[in-house]
């Protein structure tokens, strides 16, 4: 496979991490926290960054298989891999769920799921066989036009803005709450798979915390935002606040609507992010049965998620509890019996 | 009497096939020159036809030194050669001249003693020596020599340099390349004016050989983009290669994708920019289009015109042929969509004003669109096809009057005569023929696309589109750069333009040029 950036890494990972943002995940934020949804955002971002340092310190330059297979063995890792192969093709399913309703709800109201579904996954296809570094580079290309739309979106918002909205400022005072947003982050994972394929690995330590880090000031904006401009508990009932967020603006005869914007969005979030994970699924596939070439593979993994959304055989509570342990859990506790196994290696030596 | 009046046909119908070719026996190959000047003549007169080749000149003749005569042959193309510089500088010497003293030196006398020409090269080999007969050189073969002298002597009838008939300025250079390979080396040579310019040649073409030149500036140009270039050029395995478009459809990475991956330009000044910023031009004798090579999706954007005119005029240009290129992409289609999946989108009486001039029109929005675009493609290729003056006519006949009888039919509404044409205006501004024609090709998918689902339709393909021209690479250089990927420097300038002397300081990160400085920081130094 050909060899990708370091920068287009961390974009892929950030539009990942944002895709399901733009969709409902705010007002998950909103109703599990009310008016403090956006400090539990920072205090996420905060957990997730710890987490991916203590992982970029310790192994940096080494990815996810060689050091699983170091630590517990290739039987433990084929299990893992396993596992995370299962888990990341019923996140891409999950993810084409979510966007192709969004635009069957707003944009195409009479025309069946499935039809929906099948451009889709041709678009999906597409990107698939133009392989990871395309799709890495699309990523940093949509990135920069992601953060124009959301830009747009929130200064034409400016006006709605009333800072009394984000009182009291400590919401509904729970703590705990930071941990059910932390499957926003989950995506980060991925980094630990691919980063094997970066170009220049010394400049790409630090690439998964820089993207942790870009993720979750842009939700934290965009949570903020909406907390500021949809008073509490009226911002909870919304299904899509970034959608409700893009139709409070309004510059008169000019330019009375934004939420065309949003459609875009979600179409390009939704197809970069479920291609991009189609091709993790294929990558996690190809190293646990050793292809040299996963490209021949490719259709049938897209068929694959197809299926899945199809038959709705999608456990989000799976998805939104697995890929978090991953990310926070294993890889941080692997990373430590790494350095640890390491260094006893080495004193026996 | 009766034969004035009465024409017999012969009864007998006539009939002509194909017969199958005769098996000829192989031709004996001889690679070096005989010593012998009987075999290398009937050697020769085997090769070239001769008598039937009515083009190609011989002439015996005897060439006396220390008074001992050797019998010569020359031979050349008529058309090709100048007859005068033969007589003048070539046999008048050899038969009045005898300056020699040395027999065994005879070959060198007669290279450097008897010759008055300025490109005389001995060879031994045959094939070589008669292949540079075609392109109107004179061969030279003397008894008792294992030798020939090919001397140059081209004169051949050719269009002399003139405007670039496909990409006219109005401000900037008005010369274009021509058909003559040096020509078009010179031009870019007395252009560049350095030694650092390398004129490197390589024929194309098993049998034609094919005169071909790769440019480069070597203190520049990556040397492994030199090379793969020289490799590609070098291992094309074809017969006759007969013009540099054909080449780059041999050299091309990806050729079933709609964009094309190489520059052709007609200009000179063109070239010497590239070749300035580190790329590779390839000039082939015969074809008055050369190529440049890597490309980028901004080279195929900018016009040759938007590096001479001042700033706020060039990005003021460079805006609106943006705009274009997604008018001429995406506007049908747009139209196709809101009018027949998100009619909500329109404002009141927008839609009122579309839907009072579509009332009595009997085909859909999609049919009606197909339509008209097919119309205006047709009158497009026609009007390419038929000879200057009856083309523009046919514009006229084809876009006015058809068009207005068309709306009055009630076949068509007016609004979709204004779409198809405000969408063919936007597609001329495109200044890459091969990108109009990639958009032109792409502009009927996206009408597709919009047709099946909306908008929804229309960005399944401008995502598939985008991922194929995110995926296309050029001799190494991903096509969208430097927009993506992000090592590459100097992004804002290139896509939105800067005035000269504010550009880069450095070239092209992306080309990986040998010496990446390109100017002074403060290049106008009148202002410290």
């Amino acid at each position: 496979m050909e060899k990708i950036g370091a920068k287009e890494t961390k974009w892929l990972l950030i539009l990942l991490m944002l895709s399901t943002v733009t969709l409902g995940d705010i007002a998950v934020f909103v109703s599990n926290s009310g008016t403090a949804a956006f400090i539990n955002c920072i205090c996420g971002l905060l957990i997730a960054l710890l987490a991916t340092l203590v992982v970029n310190l310790l192994i940096r330059h080494t990815d996810m298989f060689e050091v699983f297979t170091a630590v517990y063995g290739k039987a433990l890792t084929s299990i893992l891999g396993f596992v995370l192969l299962a888990v990341t093709l019923m996140n891409g399913a999950q993810k084409m769920e979510l966007f192709s309703r969004a635009i069957s709800e707003f944009v195409l109201t009479d025309t069946p799921r499935i039809f929906i579904l099948i451009l889709f996954s041709v678009s999906v296809l597409s990107a698939v066989l133009f392989n990871l570094e395309a799709i890495t580079r699309y990523a940093l290309a949509a990135g920069l036009v992601f953060l124009v739309f959301a830009g747009i979106i929130v200064f034409s918002s400016l006006s709605e803005a009333r800072y009394t909205n984000i009182c009291p400022v400590l919401g509904k005072g729970r703590v705990v709450n930071v941990l059910n947003m932390l499957y926003v982050f989950g995506d980060v994972v991925y980094f630990y798979i691919i980063s094997g394929y970066i170009r220049n690995r010394r400049r790409s330590a630090f690439t998964a915390s820089k993207a942790v880090i870009g993720a979750g000031v842009i939700t934290a904006v965009l949570t903020l935002f909406y907390t500021l401009c949809v008073p509490y508990p009226v911002s909870e009932k919304y299904t899509y606040p970034l959608y409700r967020l893009a139709s409070l603006a309004n510059y008169t005869v000019v330019l009375q609507r934004l939420d065309g914007l949003v459609f875009l969005m979600w179409m390009f979030l939704g197809f970069i992010s479920v291609s991009a994970l189609t091709l993790f699924a294929v990558i996690i596939f190809a190293r646990l049965f050793n292809l040299s070439d996963p490209r021949a593979v490719s259709p049938a993994f897209v068929f694959l998620v197809f299926l899945i959304t199809l038959t709705g055989f999608v456990s989000e509570k799976a998805v939104n509890v697995i890929l978090p342990a991953f990310a926070f859990g294993v890889m941080p506790l692997t990373a430590v019996l790494y350095k640890f196994k390491k260094s006893w290696r080495k004193k026996n030596d | 009497m009766k034969n004035l009046f009465f024409y017999n046909e012969n009864n007998k119908p006539y009939n002509f096939d194909i017969e199958p070719p005769s098996k000829s026996a192989p031709r004996e190959v001889m690679n070096h020159v005989s010593g012998d000047l009987d075999v290398n003549i009937a050697y020769i007169r085997e090769l070239f036809s001769l008598p039937q080749n009515g083009d190609i000149v011989t002439r015996e003749f005897t060439v006396q030194l220390l008074n001992t005569s050797y019998r010569a042959f020359i031979i050349c193309v008529e058309g090709l050669s100048n007859a005068v510089s033969i007589d003048e500088f070539i046999l008048k010497p050899l038969m009045l001249l005898n300056n020699s003293t040395d027999k065994d030196g005879l070959e060198n006398l007669v290279e450097t003693g008897l010759i008055t020409h300025t490109q005389v090269k001995k060879n031994d080999n045959i094939h070589e020596l008669l292949l540079t007969v075609n392109i109107g050189n004179a061969v030279l073969f003397i008894d008792t020599l294992k030798c020939g002298f090919t001397m140059d002597v081209k004169s051949w009838e050719h269009r002399s340099v003139g405007n670039p008939e496909n990409e006219a300025v109005i401000q900037g250079p008005h010369e274009g390349f021509n058909e003559v390979l040096r020509c078009n080396t010179a031009l870019i040579r007395k252009t560049l004016n350095t030694p650092d310019l390398v004129m490197e040649n390589i024929p194309v073409g098993k049998t034609s050989k094919s005169p071909g030149a790769i440019a480069y500036l070597k203190n520049v140009a990556n040397e492994s983009l030199v090379a793969e270039v020289k490799k590609r050029i070098s291992l094309i395995d074809a017969e006759y290669v007969l013009s540099s478009l054909d080449v780059e459809q041999y050299i091309e990475e990806a050729s079933f994708l709609p964009v094309p991956q190489m520059v052709t330009t007609e200009r000179p000044d063109r070239v010497c920019k590239a070749l300035t910023e580190g790329r590779v031009a390839f000039v082939l004798n015969g074809s008055s289009h050369v190529l440049i090579m890597p490309a980028t999706f901004f080279d195929l954007i900018t016009s040759a015109e938007d590096e001479y005119l001042r700033y706020p005029y060039s990005v003021f240009i460079r805006f609106l042929r943006y705009i274009a290129v997604f008018l001429s992409l995406l506007f049908p289609a747009v139209f196709a969509s809101v009018l027949n999946f998100h009619p909500e989108l329109l404002l009141t009486n927008i839609l009122l004003t579309v839907s009072s001039s579509r009332a009595l029109v009997p085909f859909g929005a999609l049919m009606e669109l197909i339509l008209m675009e097919v119309a205006f493609e047709l009158i497009k290729e026609a009007g390419i096809r038929v000879p200057g003056p009856i083309g523009s006519t046919l514009g006229i006949v084809g876009g006015l009057i058809v068009g207005q009888a068309a709306v009055e039919a009630n076949l068509v509404s007016p609004i979709m005569i204004i779409i198809v044409a405000v969408t063919g205006i936007a597609s001329f501004t495109v200044p890459s023929y091969s990108l109009a024609f990639a958009f032109r090709f792409s502009r009927f998918l996206y009408i597709l696309g919009g047709a099946v689902a909306g908008l929804y339709g229309v960005a399944v393909v401008f995502f598939i589109n985008t991922v194929m021209g995110i995926g296309t690479k050029s001799f190494g250089v991903p096509f969208l750069s430097p927009l993506t990927p992000a090592a590459a420097r100097n992004r804002v300038n290139l896509i939105f333009g800067a005035p000269i002397w504010k550009r880069g300081t450095t070239r092209e990160e992306y080309l990986k040029p040998k010496d990446m400085y390109k100017k002074a920081k403060i290049s106008r130094k009148w202002r410290e």
